[in-house]
């Protein structure tokens, strides 16, 4: 069942430098319980897309262009603003990169976290504390109810984030919003709190768009993932199609540079040559063909659309199936098959 | 341990680059300080903000040469006379060649003038005071002098401040801490007090200890406004001893002074510069109120100050000499805009985290 | 056994907690280093791993001078580091050099690349000044920057040129062991590939060694040959780079193993959940005897030994060395409390 639905949106920024293109034909599809990653690199547009979704994009500067967010029913775009805020925090809600700066510095956790069931439910403060309380115990906070009096600073960053996933899941949204929940935090909180949001997928069934550049989180939390390069979408699969068979040379690219605990003899890394366009100058054509290895004549003249890649000659397009925006997309596909990555002499998981 | 050759080790061939070079010779980047520039001149206020205290610092520059009536020369029989436009009577009094004791280049500048113009010199535009003195001429000979003392005030307080909160940042631990209370020790001080008495003390005298009286009276209002400079200075270099780019020189065995003039001084002074823009509205406004106060400039010398004791003298409750009061508050009033509006421009242009800036991801 | 490039000899370094007093003690110390001891040999990377707190960056930034250690000894081929002085201790201090994690703050805003990498030659006043500027455009070059762009400031770098501007300036001087604290954290995975490549291929080259600090084990895999793990200031394992990704021997070492993100989601899903148990104590807090022992997945023997009286030593064994008292296969449970 699709809970959340963005169709070609358009943002752009408009700097003293000149136009901006952030994102550009962003489309997406988000099913009840299920978890999608945006994957790029700083410049990507990500993040921009992310908070376009919840109205958080400054404008002016910011100007969305075109497109829709369809959310129960409605364009969120175009909403009223008190439409708007009744949606956020409740039915879509988002959990932020660095918890410190989230989180007021000086207020006690529990006051920031009571505050949205008392706007959106109505509650009294004892009842929303209760609340708030339970939420604690449930993304694994010791002691809760001394917890919620504590200030942001007196707990450690896993806590934080854990404090924020309890704050954004309080209302019991249908999306939940992660722009790079773990990016601050040391691996083994990391594991943590991805379980976490796993486990709570599973027990309130909320869908869950998780943005990153790791391509490693991604793996162990993502059922689709759209992986973006500048702006745009290059590459829509299912997470094990993805990762074992790109159809896309960034996402071949990208996961070939990423270093790996693989069984894999080779040890080199194979970084992509060049860096990302400008995104003031906006190239005709491919944005990935002059990094591209696969590049022919026909990629520097004409933009490759994101198009669904059919199983045989006679499937029609499908929703849900795997999309590639490049137009050696076969080739690509058939270059490697990449090996798969059990840590080198570990046999089982342990 | 062998010691170490000054010949390198390491061969790094280098006759494609020269060859390279020759051809191209490299790109000039641009600093922050041109950056800077470009931003100012893009933000209109800044811009006009700059225009015009050019035009006042010209003015003020070029005031002997300028064909106005002298400020000095009173006309005690005569009524203090409103503004009369241009047109009327232009040209009806003759030049009067009287000053106080000019130095030999306004001499000359006087000369030249009367060479230019003969004895011609502007109608009562402003008006004239309650002695008769044209008050245009009096603003601009005034501003002359009020933005002199405030330049050099400025720069007084400038120099005492870097040196000291440089200083007490750059050693730190107990002489910095100490440093420190001394400064909160005299902000305590009602100094405008201590500056009143001090040039009471002085009086009239002409100079104190060979210093010249209004030597005296700059260092006193440059006394003023060391203690903030000093603070944010202290701050800066602090907050620098840190950055990770000193740790850099200092583990690659740069010395203290080294590290001083090529790392901290550069990178301190964006902050000094848009202080002492925003410095030196304070310093005019309190010479102007200490000359009025009688303890800074003298007559018959002008300045901005004095002429507000003219207006105060004037005001009679038969009638009112709008004159007097509404042009010289235009004039004091429209510089320390102009000058607050170039410190704040300033400030953003220079702050490299501004939005606007040539960052890549 | 040949003569180690660098030693670290039961390295200390302490930290005040809270502020210190008028006689400059404070409260309590926080053992940042708790009694280090490791080698470099000449032209070797060795991998240094541990996560927030662990000490790893402060052990750096002693091994560079920029904090002195409370007690233990630095030595550079056998000679003690802080014993030297004057001309001696300057030359000393050109063999090694450091790359710091961030590309942003590590450059002087107001210098261009140039004046940056001409700068330590000026400092230890190598080469005539004409030809330091050559020697930086060089070097530039070494590091795949454009030598032509070597007049622009450092706002109008990408982060990951910046971080090359900078290892060219830590090359500057023909160092002969780099220590790399974090050099691409801070950077795009494509860019931080290519930085890592690059450095594969300068050690190659110059015949560097390289001292890398990071918390990403992948990365160490890449281009370590050894591997030291870090875990509360003290080593507690460390292993040629095969043998540890192979067996590691410590828990925290499995642990950390456990957690690294692998790029196949059919087996990351396929891995239990909740491998990880607890959280880092606070350095002001540390545990009674191994600072691991809270976290252990192998509770049932850490609750029969000593695991909680003593710290266990660090015990070479071979090529190998280990600090745990459990032996080497113990089992661990199957779920977290």
């Amino acid at each position: 069942m699709k809970v959340l639905e963005v169709k070609n949106l358009r943002v752009r920024f408009d700097t003293p430098r000149g136009r901006l293109q952030a994102i550009d034909e962003f489309s997406l599809e988000l099913e009840a319980g299920q978890t999608v990653a945006l994957v790029g690199e700083s410049g990507s547009g990500k993040s921009v897309a992310g908070q376009a979704i919840l109205g958080l994009i400054p404008r002016p500067p910011g100007v969305i262009e075109t497109g829709e967010v369809i959310f129960g029913g409605q364009n969120l775009l175009v909403a009223p603003a008190e439409q708007l805020r009744r949606v956020r925090g409740k039915q879509i809600a988002i959990v932020f990169q660095d918890p410190l700066s989230a989180l007021h510095p000086l207020l006690p956790i529990g006051l920031q976290m009571s505050e949205v069931l008392e706007v959106h439910e109505g509650l009294s403060r004892r009842e929303a504390r209760r609340r708030c309380a339970r939420a604690l115990g449930e993304v694994g906070l010791s002691d809760p109810e001394q917890r919620l009096d504590a200030y942001p600073h007196e707990l450690s960053g896993g806590m934080r984030q854990r404090a924020l996933i309890a704050m954004a899941l309080l209302c019991n949204p249908k999306v939940l919003i992660a722009d790079e929940p773990t990016t601050a935090l040391d691996v083994t909180v990391q594991v943590q709190i991805l379980d976490l949001l796993r486990r709570l997928q599973e027990q309130h069934g909320t869908a869950i768009l998780f943005v990153s550049h790791d391509l490693g989180l991604v793996a162990r939390i993502a059922d689709r993932v759209q992986v973006m390069y500048a702006g745009r979408v290059v590459e829509v699969a299912d997470a094990p199609d993805l990762y074992r068979r790109p159809m896309h040379p960034y996402t071949l690219g990208l996961l070939a540079s990423v270093p790996k605990l693989s069984r894999a003899r080779e040890l080199r890394l194979l970084p992509i040559p060049g860096a990302p366009p400008d995104p003031l100058e906006p190239l005709s054509g491919c944005a990935f063909a002059p990094r591209c290895t696969f590049v022919q004549k026909r990629c520097v003249e004409e933009r490759p659309p994101l198009a669904a890649i059919a199983r045989n000659v006679s499937d029609v397009v499908l929703v849900g199936g795997r999309r590639s925006a490049c137009f050696e997309r076969e080739r690509v596909g058939r270059t490697v098959e990449l090996p798969g990555s059990l840590p080198a002499g570990r046999q089982d998981a342990r | 341990m062998k010691p170490a050759a000054a010949s390198p080790r390491w061969d790094l061939p280098s006759a494609p680059l020269e060859a390279l070079l020759a051809k191209h010779g490299s790109e000039k980047g641009s600093s922050l300080w041109t950056q800077a520039w470009t931003r100012l001149r893009r933000d209109r206020a800044a811009r006009w903000a700059m225009w015009f205290l050019s035009l006042v610092g010209a003015i003020s520059l070029l005031a002997p040469l300028l064909p106005l009536p002298s400020p000095v020369a009173m006309h005690v029989d005569r009524e203090p006379s409103a503004p009369q436009a241009p047109w009327v009577a232009p040209g009806a009094q003759k030049f009067e060649r009287q000053y106080w004791p000019l130095s030999a280049l306004d001499r000359q500048l006087v000369g030249l003038r009367q060479t230019l113009f003969q004895e011609w010199q502007t109608g009562p535009l402003l008006g004239s005071d309650a002695k008769g003195r044209d008050l245009l001429s009096r603003l601009v000979w005034g501003g002359r002098t009020s933005l002199a003392v405030a330049l050099a005030a400025a720069l007084t307080s400038l120099i005492l401040g870097v040196v000291y909160g440089g200083l007490a940042g750059l050693l730190g631990g107990w002489a910095d801490r100490i440093m420190m209370r001394i400064v909160d020790g005299l902000y305590a001080l009602p100094f405008t007090f201590v500056v009143i008495f001090v040039l009471g003390l002085v009086g009239s005298s002409k100079s104190v200890a060979g210093v010249g009286r209004e030597v005296v009276f700059l260092l006193a209002i440059g006394a003023l406004y060391w203690l903030s400079m000093a603070r944010v200075v202290r701050g800066q270099v602090l907050s620098l001893k840190r950055a990770e780019f000193v740790l850099v020189a200092r583990a690659q065995g740069a010395g203290p002074l080294r590290i001083l003039f090529t790392h901290m001084i550069p990178n301190v002074l964006a902050v000094v510069v848009v202080y002492l823009t925003l410095t030196i509205p304070s310093v005019m406004l309190s010479e102007a109120f200490l000359s009025f106060l009688g303890l800074g400039i003298e007559p018959p010398k002008v300045s901005w100050g004095l002429i507000a004791v003219d207006a105060i003298e004037a005001a009679s409750p038969l009638r009112v000499y709008w004159w007097l009061i509404v042009f010289p508050s235009l004039a004091i009033g429209s510089v320390l805009l102009a000058l607050n509006v170039l410190g704040d421009s300033l400030r953003d242009a220079l702050d490299p985290r501004a939005p606007g800036r040539a960052a890549q991801p | 056994m040949s003569q180690a490039l660098l030693e670290l000899r039961d390295l200390v370094v302490r930290f005040p907690l809270g502020p210190r007093n008028w006689r400059g003690r404070a409260r309590s110390m926080v053992h940042a280093v708790d009694g280090v001891s490791l080698r470099i040999e000449r032209g070797e990377s060795l991998g240094l791993v541990g996560e927030s707190g662990c000490g790893k960056s402060t052990l750096a930034r002693a091994i560079i001078g920029l904090v002195r250690p409370d007690s233990g000894s630095i030595l550079l081929d056998g000679q003690a580091l802080h014993a030297l002085r004057g001309q001696a201790a300057r030359l000393a201090r050109r063999r090694i050099q450091m790359l710091h994690q961030d590309p942003y703050a590590s450059l002087d805003p107001r210098r261009t690349a140039l004046q940056s990498v001409v700068e330590p030659l000026a400092i230890q006043r190598l080469f005539k000044p004409r030809q330091r500027r050559l020697r930086a455009l060089l070097l530039l070059d070494a590091v795949g920057l454009d030598p032509l762009a070597a007049g622009r400031f450092p706002h109008e770098f990408s982060g990951g040129q910046r971080q090359r501007i900078a290892l060219a300036r830590a090359l500057a001087l023909e160092p002969e062991l780099l220590v790399l604290d974090e050099p691409t954290s801070a950077l795009d995975v494509s860019v931080q590939a290519q930085v890592v490549e690059l450095l594969g291929d300068l050690q190659r080259r110059f015949g560097l060694a390289y001292l890398f600090i990071s918390h990403d084990l992948a990365l160490v895999r890449h281009l370590c040959a050894r591997v030291c793990v870090m875990y509360f200031g003290r080593v507690v394992e460390s292993a040629p780079r095969d043998e540890l990704f192979a067996q590691p021997a410590h828990p925290y070492t499995r642990m950390l193993l456990d957690c690294a993100p692998l790029a196949d989601p059919v087996f990351e899903r396929s891995r239990r959940a909740m491998l990880v148990w607890g959280e880092a104590p606070s350095l002001a807090q540390p545990p009674s005897g191994c600072a691991f022992h809270p976290r252990c997945a192998s509770r049932a023997l850490v609750a029969r030994d000593r695991c909680s009286r003593e710290q266990p030593p660090l015990l070479t064994q071979g090529l190998r060395a280990r600090a745990c008292f459990l032996p080497d296969d113990a089992p661990s449970d199957q779920r977290p409390p």
